[in-house]
């Protein structure tokens, strides 16, 4: 029974050695292997032997990329306007050594640092940059938060301002801003269109008298000329007759007018409501005017004769 | 009934077949791949004690010695199964899987560091004395810090 003690004793010393040596390490973390409580080596994902009762793991580190939230914090920017804030920080573990020994307590050093970096790169700015420009607060704050974390093992990758709140009666003020900056350029909008409609409407007034005032003295011209013509084809055609008459013998004109006479008469004669015919006329310058007919045909004749 | 359990005096290699059973639904209940070499121990030795009836203190001690060798076994091949193999090298492989890159420098090297543009964000960089906006290589990583040389036209 004695050794049968002993080698059972034995046996689970030899299982306590191998849970103490056989060290598998999961994807995703390295453990940090102590030495007499001095940092050794980092274990890599698989299984790993180490000495047992000598080596002892000290810390295991996640090497995958993590996020950090950063909690809502009050900021008072350049302008004195205060505003609440809040972020992500995302990080990887790059040194699992550094990051278990040079410092204490990763994630709150990383949280607190990016913390107060927000607050200085905020506090420079005026409320109006801190809307517009968050790509320069993300790469500024990457870059020194960065900076800092680089002695620790941590590689930060990004770092994104999610919110930023101003209080509720700054974002009504900014809301009416917006408003009345829309509506001055729609007020001026219309006023424009006003000027050019009646710029326009004087304009077409003015040519529209202009093409007037052309026409009239066009007419006024046209007219002229036409009287003037008038004028002086009642001038030919009397100087035509004066000479027609200095030529040939003042009888002439006698049978025109005899000639009308006697028409006249006819006229009268055939008119409808007549009952007694007047004879305002003395057949004797009818008879006259007969004989001036004469007297031409004469002259005419005669003229043929000689 | 009472025969059937193991006792100091006599143990049967269907014991520690069983018991080999059990260590494995333990591995799998408690993953830590501790278990599964003490079973493979119970395996063999199960094997051992049907081709030569032992004594039960041979037999443990026997146990012990073959958790041991199959531990050191394990390690030594573990990483050879044909499955598996070596896919899990490319993850969780920090700065060292930019090496290679071309990246563009974001602020000027002076005094042998800067920092570059990879992908979004900015990395920490030692090299030559570089101007801001060149392009650089990567050649090597060590923690949060890329070596990098810049791009000389004779030979990249």
């Amino acid at each position: 029974m004695g050794p049968l003690i002993v080698i059972v004793v034995l046996v689970l010393l030899v299982l306590i050695t191998l849970l103490a040596g056989v060290k598998s390490v999961p994807q995703g973390y390295e453990w940090t292997q102590e030495r007499f409580g001095k940092y050794q080596r980092s274990l890599k994902p698989g299984l790993n032997l180490i000495i047992p009762y000598i080596d002892r793991i000290g810390r295991r580190v996640n090497m995958m990329e993590q996020v950090l939230d950063v909690p809502s914090q009050e900021v008072i920017t350049q302008d004195n306007a205060l505003i609440t804030v809040d972020g992500v920080v995302f990080y990887q573990v790059l040194d699992s050594a550094k990051a278990s020994y040079e410092v204490r307590n990763l994630e709150q050093a990383t949280l607190n640092l990016t913390m107060t970096n927000i607050r200085t790169v905020m506090g420079g700015m005026s409320l109006d940059d801190l809307l517009s420009n968050r790509d320069s607060i993300n790469a500024r704050l990457l870059a020194v938060v960065d900076e800092a974390t680089e002695p620790w093992g941590v590689k930060v990758t990004r770092i994104e301002v999610k919110d930023i709140r101003p209080p509720a009666d700054l974002v009504a003020s900014m809301g009416r801003q917006m408003k009345a900056e829309r509506e001055k350029r729609a007020n001026i909008l219309d006023a424009e269109g006003f000027r050019q409609a009646a710029i326009l409407k004087a304009e077409g007034e003015k040519q529209a008298e202009i093409l007037n005032a052309e026409g009239r003295r066009q007419a006024a011209f046209l007219t002229a000329e036409a009287r003037e013509r008038e004028a002086a084809a009642e001038a030919e055609a009397t100087r035509m007759v004066s000479e027609a008459i200095a030529s040939g013998n003042a009888q002439a004109i006698n049978y025109f007018i005899a000639q009308r006479y006697v028409d006249a008469l006819k006229d009268i004669a055939v008119a409808p409501n007549q009952k007694t015919l007047i004879l305002p006329i003395e057949a004797t310058s009818i008879l006259g005017s007969l004989q001036g007919i004469a007297e031409v045909a004469k002259e005419a004749f005669g003229g043929t004769k000689r | 009934m009472t025969d059937l359990l193991p006792t100091f005096e006599r143990v049967l290699p269907g014991h520690w077949w069983v018991l080999g059973a059990v260590l494995l639904m333990l591995e799998v209940a408690a993953p830590g791949i501790f278990f599964v070499w003490l079973a493979l121990a119970s395996f063999a030795l199960g094997l051992v004690v049907f081709v030569l009836p032992l004594a039960v203190p041979i037999q443990l001690a026997l146990f012990a010695v073959l958790s041991v060798v199959a531990v050191f076994l394990g390690k030594r091949y573990v990483g050879r199964l044909a499955l598996g193999g070596q896919e899990g090298d490319r993850l969780n492989t920090g700065a060292s899987r930019l090496v290679g890159r071309t990246v563009t420098v974001t602020a000027a090297i002076q005094n042998g560091t800067g920092r570059v543009r990879v992908g979004d964000s900015e990395w920490r960089a030692t090299g030559p004395d570089t101007p801001e906006g060149a392009q650089v290589l990567i050649v090597s990583a060590e923690g949060t810090t890329l070596a990098v040389r810049e791009i000389s036209g004779t030979w990249v």
